[in-house]
C-alpha cells in the first residue's frame, strides 16, 4: 500500500516536473487555424482604410487608396468582402466585392462607375497581383488553411517575440507559384509576423512582414505590412481607421451597394 | 500647328497649377491624335483623330447615412478635325434612397443593360460609335442618357426601371470624318457623303427583373422606345433617315463555369414601325443569341459567338428594294479578345477581334497603355476593318483604318 502510494506520488512528481508541454507536440493544423483567425476573422465585421505604396525595382512609386469592409458569416468559413478605391483616379471609385467560400471557388464583381459595368471576376487566379502590389488576391482576403499541409519546424524568437516556425506546402502544387512557405507565428497573439516564400526551384524569392502590431478595441492588429522580393520591388501597405464590430449589415455586399457607395460605413 | 500646341502645353501648365481639392475634384488632360492609313475620303488628308481634351468629376455627399450623392462629370474638348472647342457634360446627377429598399438616380447618367463585350443586345442605351472607332478611351463609347432610373431591391427580385423622358440616338458616324456605306446610291461615300438624321421626340422605358440562382445571375429585360441606330428611310430622294421605334425583351444569365465567366444573352426586337416585314425602309424585327466565355484575369481569353435572325424574312426578301444587298437570314459572328496585364498592371495590351463568316468582314481594335505613373499614361491602338461587301457593318468602314496615340496626365 505505501509502495503503490509512492510509486504514485513518485509518478506524479515526475509529470508535475516535467516542462510544460511543448509547442513542438502541439498541432500544427491548429496553430495556423488560429492564425487565420487572428489574422482573417477578428471580431465579426471590420473596417479598414488602407494606403498601399507600391515601388518597383527601380524605386518608382505608386500609391493605391482604398477602403475595406469585412464580414464574417462564420469564423473559418463564409466571408465577405467590400473594397472601394480612393485613388488613384484612374481607380477611384471602383468597387470589389467578394463573397468568399471555403469549399467552392469565390464569387467577385468589379464595378466600373464610368461606364457603368458590373464585371464578374474569375476566383482561379489567387496568386496573382492584387491591384498591382507585390501583394496577392490570396494575402488580401486569406489562403484556406485546408489548401496546404502544415510542418511544424521549431520555436524561434523573432525580435522581442516567440513564435512558432511552420512549413507549409501546397496540396495541389500547380495552382500557386510558390513550392512552400515557411511563416513565424506569435504565439500570444497567433498573428504572422513574417512569411518567406520559395520558389519552385527552391529559393527564396518573397518575404512578408508585419512591421507594425497594434491593440485595436482589444484585438492585436497588424497595421503595417511589407510585402518585399528579393531583388525586386516592395509594397508597404499601412492601415488606419481601423475599426472592429460595427454592425456592417450583411445587404452591404449586394450589388445594390456596387453603384450606391455606402458612405457611412467607409466614411 | 505650334500655335495650337503652345495653347495646349499652357493649358496643361495651367491646369497642374490649380490646386486639388482633395477626393472630391479630380480629373484629367488628354491629347490624342490618330493617323489615317487607310483610303481617304475625308474631309481630312491624314488623320481622323486631333483632340485635347479636360475633364474633372466632381462628387459631394450630402448625407451618408442614405448616400444622397450629387455627381458631376464635365469637360472641355479642343478638336482639331472639325476646328470646334466645345463645352460638355456627361453626367450630372442625383442618387438618393427615399426608401429601405428604393434607390433613384435622376440626371445625366451612364446606362449599362446586359453581360456582353463590347455586342450589345440587352443594352439599348445609346452610343458613341464615333469615338469608338476613331480611338478614343473606350468610356467614350457609353453615351450619357437624361434619365430617372429607379432601383428596387424586393426579396425574390431586384427590379431596375429606366424612364428617358427624351430619346437620344448613338453617336452616329459623321461623313465628314469617317466614310460609309450609303442605301440611296449603294456605295461608300465619305466627305461627298450627306443625310439627314431626323430624331423624333418621345420617351423611353424599360425594366430590368434580375436576381441571384446560386451563383449566377439571372435577369429578364422589356424596353420600349427607339432603335439607336437610323434603322428607317423616311424620305429616299432627300436623304432622310430616322429612328424607328422598337420594343426590346431581353434575357442574360451569368456565372461562373470550370474556372472562367460563361454568360448567355439574348434579345428580340420587335420593330415596331415594320410589324409584319414588309416594308422594305424599315429595318425587319430581329432574334439575337450571344454565349460567352472568358477565363483568367491578368492573362485574360474570351470568346463570344452571337447569332442574329431577321424574322418575317419571306417578307423582307419579298419586298426588298430593286438593287438593295440582300442580307442573308441567319447572321453568325465571331469575336476573341485577350488582354493581358504586366510589369505589375502598369502595362496593358488589349485586343478585340470581330469577325463575321456570314458577312465576310472583320474589324480589330488593339491598344498598348503604359502607366508611366499614377498621373501619367500613354496609349498606342489601332482600329482596323476589313470586308468583302460595301454594305456590311464593319465591310462599310475599311477605308477608316486608323493608328492613334494618347497622353493622359490624370489629377
Amino acid at each position: 500500500m505505501v509502495k503503490r502510494a509512492i510509486t504514485t506520488i513518485a509518478l506524479l512528481s515526475i509529470v508535475l516536473l516535467l516542462p510544460p508541454v511543448e509547442a513542438s507536440s502541439q498541432d500544427a493544423d491548429r496553430i495556423i487555424e488560429k492564425s487565420n483567425l487572428a489574422s482573417y476573422y477578428a471580431a465579426d465585421d471590420g473596417k479598414a482604410k488602407a494606403r498601399m505604396e507600391i515601388k518597383d525595382r527601380r524605386g518608382r512609386t505608386r500609391v493605391r487608396e482604398l477602403v475595406m469592409l469585412r464580414k464574417d458569416i462564420e469564423d473559418g468559413g463564409r466571408q465577405n468582402f467590400y473594397i472601394y478605391f480612393t485613388a488613384p483616379t484612374d481607380i477611384k471609385g471602383m468597387v470589389f466585392m467578394v463573397k468568399k467560400f471555403p469549399q467552392r471557388d469565390d464569387d467577385r464583381w468589379l464595378y466600373i462607375p464610368a461606364v457603368d459595368l458590373i464585371k464578374r471576376i474569375v476566383a482561379r487566379d489567387k496568386r496573382l497581383s492584387f491591384a498591382g502590389s507585390h501583394f496577392t488576391y490570396e494575402d488580401v482576403s486569406g489562403r484556406s488553411p485546408q489548401d496546404d499541409t502544415h510542418t511544424f519546424l521549431r520555436e524561434e524568437r523573432l525580435g522581442d517575440k516567440d513564435t512558432y516556425v511552420i512549413k507549409n506546402t501546397p496540396k495541389d502544387k500547380d495552382e500557386v507559384e510558390f513550392s512552400y512557405y515557411i511563416v513565424w507565428i506569435d504565439k500570444k497573439t497567433y498573428l504572422p509576423l513574417k512569411a518567406e516564400y520559395y520558389d519552385k526551384k527552391g529559393r527564396l524569392y518573397k518575404v512578408l512582414k508585419a512591421e507594425k502590431i497594434e491593440t485595436i478595441e482589444g484585438i492585436p492588429t497588424a497595421v503595417r505590412i511589407k510585402a518585399e522580393e528579393v531583388g525586386g520591388g516592395t509594397t508597404v501597405v499601412e492601415f488606419t481607421d481601423i475599426r472592429y464590430n460595427l454592425g456592417i449589415p450583411d445587404s452591404i455586399f449586394t450589388e445594390r451597394y456596387l453603384r450606391k457607395v455606402p458612405r457611412r460605413w467607409i466614411r | 500647328m505650334t500655335r495650337s500646341l503652345l495653347a495646349t502645353i499652357s493649358v496643361v501648365v495651367l491646369l497642374l497649377a490649380v490646386p486639388s481639392y482633395g477626393a472630391e475634384l479630380v480629373g484629367f488632360s488628354e491629347l490624342a491624335h490618330g493617323v489615317r492609313i487607310g483610303d481617304d475620303k475625308t474631309k481630312r488628308d491624314g488623320y481622323n483623330l486631333s483632340e485635347f481634351r479636360t475633364q474633372l468629376e466632381y462628387s459631394r455627399v450630402f448625407d451618408d447615412t442614405y448616400s444622397t450623392e450629387l455627381f458631376t462629370k464635365a469637360g472641355f474638348l479642343a478638336d482639331a478635325y472639325n476646328d470646334d472647342a466645345s463645352v460638355y457634360v456627361r453626367e450630372l446627377n442625383l442618387f438618393l434612397s427615399p426608401l429601405d429598399n428604393m434607390d433613384i438616380k435622376v440626371g445625366r447618367q451612364i446606362l449599362t443593360w446586359g453581360v456582353a463585350d463590347l455586342i450589345f443586345i440587352t443594352d439599348v442605351f445609346p452610343k458613341d460609335y464615333e469615338s469608338f472607332f476613331a480611338g478614343r478611351e473606350l468610356e467614350y463609347l457609353k453615351k450619357p442618357s437624361d434619365a430617372i432610373r429607379v432601383w428596387l431591391w424586393l426579396d425574390a427580385v431586384n427590379m431596375d426601371i429606366i424612364l428617358i423622358p427624351r430619346f437620344e440616338p448613338n453617336t452616329s458616324l459623321e461623313p465628314k470624318r469617317f466614310s460609309f456605306y450609303y442605301p440611296f446610291t449603294n456605295t461608300i461615300e465619305g466627305v461627298e457623303g450627306h443625310r439627314t438624321l431626323d430624331v423624333r421626340s418621345g420617351s423611353e422605358k424599360g425594366v430590368r427583373l434580375y436576381r441571384m440562382l446560386g451563383g449566377w445571375e439571372a435577369a429578364l429585360y422589356l424596353f420600349k422606345g427607339f432603335y439607336k441606330q437610323p434603322r428607317g428611310i423616311k424620305d429616299e430622294s432627300k436623304r432622310v433617315f430616322y429612328y424607328p421605334e422598337l420594343t426590346m425583351y431581353g434575357l442574360t444569365l451569368r456565372g461562373q463555369l470550370a474556372g472562367g465567366v460563361a454568360y448567355l444573352e439574348a434579345g428580340l426586337y420587335d420593330s415596331e414601325d415594320d410589324p409584319v416585314g414588309k416594308d422594305p425602309n424599315v429595318v425587319n424585327s430581329m432574334a439575337k443569341y450571344l454565349v460567352g466565355y472568358t477565363r483568367g484575369s491578368d492573362t485574360k481569353v474570351g470568346v463570344q459567338y452571337l447569332l442574329e435572325e431577321i424574322l418575317d424574312y419571306d417578307n423582307y426578301r419579298d419586298y426588298l428594294k430593286a438593287g438593295s444587298p440582300m442580307l442573308k437570314e441567319l447572321t453568325h459572328t465571331i469575336t476573341l479578345s485577350f488582354t493581358k496585364l504586366l510589369l505589375r498592371q502598369t502595362l496593358i495590351i488589349d485586343t478585340f477581334l470581330f469577325y463575321s463568316p456570314t458577312n465576310k468582314e472583320a474589324y480589330f481594335r488593339g491598344s498598348v497603355e503604359y502607366k508611366v505613373s499614377d498621373a501619367l499614361s500613354v496609349t498606342a491602338g489601332t482600329n482596323l476593318f476589313d470586308g468583302s461587301y460595301d454594305h456590311t457593318e464593319f465591310g462599310q468602314l475599311k477605308g477608316n483604318d486608323n493608328l492613334y496615340v494618347r497622353l493622359r496626365y490624370s489629377f
